[in-house]
C-alpha cells in the first residue's frame, strides 16, 4: 500500500531522514518510534507530501507520490496531528465534514457519515454544534481522529495523536483506539516516542536513529533480539513491563499448566491474544487465582497463572538468547 | 455683537449646511481612501505572509510613510496631484496603508501553525487555506487594523482643508486662524464625533462572533463604498477661474465676505493652505489666490497684485509691538528699535522676503546685509545688563524683522536678546507677549484692530482704512487695554492682495479686483 525506497531529506546542510526504505501492506499498522529528532515526523509529511523529499521514490496504492497532486494525494490520507489542529472557527460538525466537503460528496451523505462517525467514536451527538475549545483534549483528540476518517480513506497518517494528553486519558484512548470499527482494514503509519504506544498498536515497529531505521520488526522480535546496544538500551528501563505486554498468552502456551479434572467453571475465559500484563491485570482486579485460557486452533483449554505466566516468559527469554 | 460672543448653538444653526456639507465631505474622504488601502493594504498584507522576504522592506516601508508629517505629504502631492480632492485621498490612503498591511500580516502569520497544517494536511489548496482558513481567523486582527487606520483618516482628514479638498478641516483652521472659538468647535465636534462613532461601530463588528463574522466580511466592502459616495466630488473643472484661499481669509470681512458683498465678485473657491497657495498658483493648479503683498513669494513665483480700487482691505503696517514695563525698565531700547521706522517699504521688502522664501538665505544674513547697507550694523556689545525676548510668528518677514531687532538691540545696548521665532500664529504671538513670555514682536495693524481688538464695525467703518487713523486707534487701544506700546511703523504695508500670474493677468487685461468681477461676469 506504501512503499518507500531510499528516501533522503536534507534540511540546509543537516540530513533529516538518511536513506530510509520500507514497506507497509494493506491492513496492516506500523509504527515509526524513536526519540525527537530522529527524522520519523518528517517521514511520516513526506507520505502526504506535506514535506517534499530530497532524493528517493514513495509510491502510495501503486502510485508515484510525485505524479498526484499533494491536495488529491491527501485527500485520500487521513492524518492526525498531535495538536488536533481543529479548525477554531468551525463547529464540530463542519470540521468533521471538511475532508467530504472537499470532495463533494453530496449534503445529505456527508451527514449520515458524521453520525455514524459520532457513534463509533463514542462522542455525543450534542456536541456537534459546539465549538472545538468547548470540548476536553481528549474530546477534540477523537474529533480530529473522526475528521481524518470522514471521508473513509484506506490510508491513515498518525502523528503523535495521543501526546497532548494525559497519561490517564491517554492509556483510555490507546485501548479505545483498537476497537474502533472504523479503524479495522485501515493501512496506519503512527509516529510516537512512547514505547508502550507503539507495542499496544503497532503490528510492526520501525525504532529510528537519526535519520535511519536501527531495526523493524514486531515488539517481541525488538525486545528479545535485539540487533545492537542502541535497541537493547532504548528499551532497558521499562523492560519488564514491556515483556510483560509484548508477550501474549499464546506465545507462552506450552508453559501454561493443562487443566485437568474440577474447578473449570468458577474461572474466567481469557483471549489467547491477550498480553501477559492484562492476563495479570484482570487476576489482579478479579482475586481469582487462575484463567482459563482456550486455543483457537485446537479448542485446547490450559490455566493462567501468576507463576505459570513467569515460568513462560523466562523459558521464552531464555530460548531467544541460545 | 462679534462673532466670538455669539453661542456656539447658535453658529452650528446658522451653518448647519455647511456643517453638513463638510461633514459628507470629509467621511467620503475617509472611506474613500480607507476604502482603496484595504483593497490594496489587506492583498499586501497576504502577499507578505506568504512571501517572508517581502515582510520586512515592505512594512519599513509602509513604516515610513507613516512617519512623514501630514502636512508634508500633503505638500509632496500639490506638483504632482495638484490640489483638491485626488491628493488629499492620496495621502489619506498612504496613511492608512500601514495599520491595514501590518494587522493583516500579523493576522495572517498568527494562525496557529498546527491548524494550517491539518489544512493542508487535508488536502486543502493555499486559495481554500487562505479563503476558509486564515482570513476568517485572522479577520479580528485584520479589522483591527481597518479601525486603527479609520479613526485617523478622520483626524488626517481635517488636514485636506489646506490642499482644497474640504472637510471639516475647513472650519478648524478656519476658526484657528481667525482666533473664533465657535468655529473651530462647529468643525472639531463633528470630527471629533466622527471618530468615536466610527470607532465604535468597527469595534461592535470586530467583537462579533466568527460565524457572524462571514456576514461582515462582505457587509464592510458595501459600507464602504457606500459612505465613499458621499464624496460628491465638488465640480472642480466648471467655470473659467478659480480662485484658493487661506481659511483665514475665507472668514474675514476683509476677504472673502468683503469681495463678496463689495465687488460682488463671483468666483469659485477652494479653502487652502498659505503654504502651498503660491505654488498652486504658479503651477496653474489656481487662477486666483488670497497673499500677502509683501510675501517674497509673489517675486519667486512670478506672480502680481490685483488694485483693491475698493479699499477693501485695511492696512497693514508693521511695527513693534512692545510690552510697556521693559521700556521703563530700559528707555533706550524705544530709540534703538526706532532706527528702522520708515526705513523698509513694500518693494525693499519683498526683496527680502524672496531672498529668504526663494533664494533660501538664513533670515540672520539677510538682516545683517540689509543693516550693513542702511549702516546701521554695530557688532555685538556683549553686555550683561539684562535680557530682552523678541518673538516672531512663523513666517520668513517676522523672522527677519526678529533678527534685525535682535542686532540692533546686541550692537547699541548692552542687553542679552532672547529669541522665540516661529510662534504658530498672531493668537499665540499675542498671548505670549500678554503673559509676559516675551518682551516684543512685530505686528501689523489690521491685524491688530480686526482680529486682536475685534473692532465691531461700526468704528472699522469710521477708521475708513486710513493708515494713521488705524494706527493711532490700535495704539491706544493696546496701551489702555493690555498696556502695551506700538513703536513707529517700518514703513511696508502687508496687506491681504488678491493675485494671479503675471502673464495671465496681462493677457485678460486685468490689473484690479473690478476688472476681475468684470472678466468673470462677462461670460
Amino acid at each position: 500500500m506504501i512503499s518507500l525506497q531510499n528516501v533522503v531529506k536534507n534540511f540546509g546542510n543537516s540530513r533529516a531522514v538518511d536513506g530510509i526504505s520500507f514497506n507497509v501492506s494493506e491492513g496492516e499498522s506500523v509504527v515509526l518510534l524513536g526519540t525527537s529528532g530522529c527524522g520519523k515526523t518528517t517521514t511520516l509529511r513526506m507520505i502526504n507530501r506535506l514535506t517534499e523529499t530530497s532524493e528517493g521514490e514513495i509510491v502510495v496504492d501503486g502510485k508515484n507520490a510525485k505524479e498526484v497532486s499533494p491536495e488529491q494525494l491527501r485527500r485520500n490520507i487521513g492524518y492526525v496531528l498531535q495538536h488536533n489542529g481543529l479548525f477554531p472557527h468551525y463547529t464540530i460538525a463542519q470540521n468533521i465534514a471538511i475532508v467530504p466537503a472537499l470532495l463533494k460528496w453530496p449534503k445529505e451523505k456527508i451527514k449520515e457519515r458524521i453520525f455514524e462517525l459520532v457513534e463509533q467514536l463514542r462522542l455525543s451527538i450534542d456536541i456537534l454544534s459546539l465549538f472545538p475549545q468547548q470540548l476536553s483534549g481528549g474530546q477534540q483528540q477523537r474529533v480530529g481522529l473522526a475528521r481524518a476518517l470522514a471521508a473513509d480513506p484506506p490510508i491513515l497518517l498518525m502523528d503523535e495523536p495521543f501526546g497532548a494528553l494525559d497519561a490517564i486519558t491517554r492509556s483510555s484512548i490507546t485501548k479505545e483506539f483498537l476497537r474502533i470499527e472504523a479503524l479495522k482494514n485501515k493501512t496506519i503509519v503512527l509516529v510516537t516516542h512512547d514505547i508502550r504506544e507503539a507495542f499496544e498498536l503497532g503490528d510492526s515497529i520501525l525504532l529510528m536513529d537519526k535519520g535511519k531505521i536501527v531495526q523493524q520488526g514486531r515488539a517481541i522480535d525488538l525486545l528479545f533480539h535485539p540487533k545492537n546496544n542502541f535497541v537493547a538500551d532504548f528499551f532497558s528501563a521499562q523492560q519488564m513491563q514491556l515483556e510483560l505486554n509484548a508477550v501474549s498468552l499464546k506465545d507462552i502456551w506450552y508453559n501454561l499448566p493443562v487443566v485437568q479434572g474440577s474447578g473449570i467453571e468458577n474461572n474466567i475465559e481469557i483471549d489467547e491474544n491477550k498480553s501477559l500484563w492484562e492476563s495479570m491485570e484482570i487476576l489482579n482486579l478479579k482475586k481469582d487465582t487462575s484463567l482459563l485460557v482456550v486455543n483457537s486452533d485446537s479448542g485446547e483449554t490450559r490455566f493462567a497463572r501468576y507463576d505459570s505466566l513467569f515460568e513462560g516468559l523466562e523459558a521464552l527469554k531464555g530460548k531467544s538468547h541460545e | 455683537m462679534n462673532e466670538a460672543q455669539q453661542s456656539l448653538f447658535r453658529f452650528m444653526q446658522e451653518q448647519s449646511g455647511k456643517i453638513l456639507d463638510q461633514l459628507l465631505q470629509h467621511i467620503g474622504l475617509t472611506f474613500i481612501s480607507l476604502l482603496i488601502a484595504v483593497v490594496i493594504g489587506v492583498p499586501l498584507g497576504i502577499f507578505i505572509a506568504r512571501r517572508n522576504k517581502f515582510a520586512a522592506p515592505v512594512l519599513g516601508f509602509t513604516g515610513i510613510l507613516q512617519t512623514i508629517p501630514s502636512i508634508a505629504l500633503l505638500g509632496f502631492m500639490i506638483p504632482l496631484l495638484g490640489i483638491g480632492p485626488v491628493p488629499a485621498i492620496v495621502a489619506l490612503f498612504l496613511y492608512a496603508l500601514l495599520p491595514i498591511v501590518r494587522n493583516t500580516y500579523t493576522g495572517i502569520t498568527g494562525v496557529d501553525a498546527a491548524v494550517i497544517d491539518a489544512a493542508r494536511g487535508m488536502g486543502m489548496s493555499y486559495r481554500q487555506i487562505l479563503l476558509r482558513v486564515q482570513l476568517p481567523l485572522s479577520m479580528p486582527v485584520i479589522l483591527a487594523g481597518i479601525r486603527t487606520a479609520t479613526v485617523i483618516n478622520v483626524g488626517v482628514a481635517t488636514l485636506a482643508s489646506y490642499i482644497g479638498a474640504g472637510g471639516l478641516g475647513e472650519f478648524i483652521f478656519g476658526g484657528i486662524a481667525l482666533n473664533n472659538t465657535n468655529m473651530i468647535l462647529a468643525g472639531a465636534i463633528p470630527a471629533a464625533l466622527l471618530a468615536i462613532s466610527f470607532d465604535f461601530i468597527l469595534s461592535k463588528i470586530q467583537k462579533m462572533d466568527l460565524k457572524k463574522l462571514k456576514t461582515g466580511f462582505w457587509l464592510l466592502p458595501v459600507c464602504l463604498v457606500l459612505l465613499s459616495s458621499f464624496y460628491l466630488l465638488p465640480d472642480f473643472y466648471r467655470s473659467k477661474m478659480l480662485a484658493g484661499f487661506t481659511p483665514e481669509f475665507m472668514g474675514r470681512k476683509d476677504g472673502y465676505l468683503g469681495l463678496k458683498e463689495v465687488y460682488k465678485l463671483n468666483i469659485r473657491t477652494v479653502v487652502i493652505s498659505d503654504a502651498v497657495m503660491y505654488k498652486a498658483a504658479y503651477e496653474k493648479k489656481l487662477d486666483v489666490i488670497s497673499g500677502y503683498s509683501t510675501d517674497g513669494r509673489l517675486k519667486a513665483f512670478n506672480l502680481v497684485t490685483l488694485k483693491d480700487d475698493k479699499g477693501i482691505f485695511p492696512p497693514y503696517y508693521a511695527a513693534p509691538v512692545i510690552r510697556k514695563d521693559l521700556l521703563q525698565k530700559f528707555p533706550k531700547v524705544e530709540s534703538v528699535i526706532n532706527q528702522l521706522a520708515g526705513r523698509i517699504d513694500d518693494s525693499t521688502m519683498t526683496e527680502l522676503n524672496y531672498r529668504v522664501d526663494y533664494l533660501k538665505q538664513s533670515p540672520e544674513k539677510v538682516a545683517k546685509d540689509f543693516l550693513m547697507e542702511q549702516s546701521l550694523y554695530k557688532p555685538s556689545l556683549n553686555g550683561n545688563d539684562g535680557v530682552i525676548r523678541i518673538g516672531s510668528k512663523i513666517f520668513g518677514e517676522q523672522y527677519i524683522l526678529a533678527a534685525m531687532y535682535s542686532m540692533l538691540i546686541l550692537g547699541n545696548t548692552h542687553l542679552k536678546v532672547e529669541t522665540k521665532t516661529g510662534l504658530g500664529g498672531t493668537q499665540i504671538c499675542f498671548d505670549a507677549l500678554k503673559n509676559d513670555q516675551i518682551d516684543m514682536y512685530p505686528e501689523y495693524t489690521g491685524t491688530g484692530l480686526l482680529v486682536i481688538l475685534q473692532t465691531s464695525d461700526s468704528v472699522v467703518e469710521k477708521l475708513n482704512s486710513n493708515r494713521k487713523a488705524v494706527y493711532d486707534y490700535v495704539s491706544s487701544e493696546f496701551s489702555k487695554r493690555y498696556n502695551l506700546d506700538w513703536l513707529k511703523p517700518i514703513g511696508f504695508n502687508n496687506a491681504y492682495a488678491l493675485m494671479m500670474r503675471k502673464d495671465e493677468a496681462k493677457k485678460l487685461g486685468i490689473t484690479s479686483v473690478s476688472d476681475l468681477k468684470n472678466y468673470l461676469n462677462k461670460k
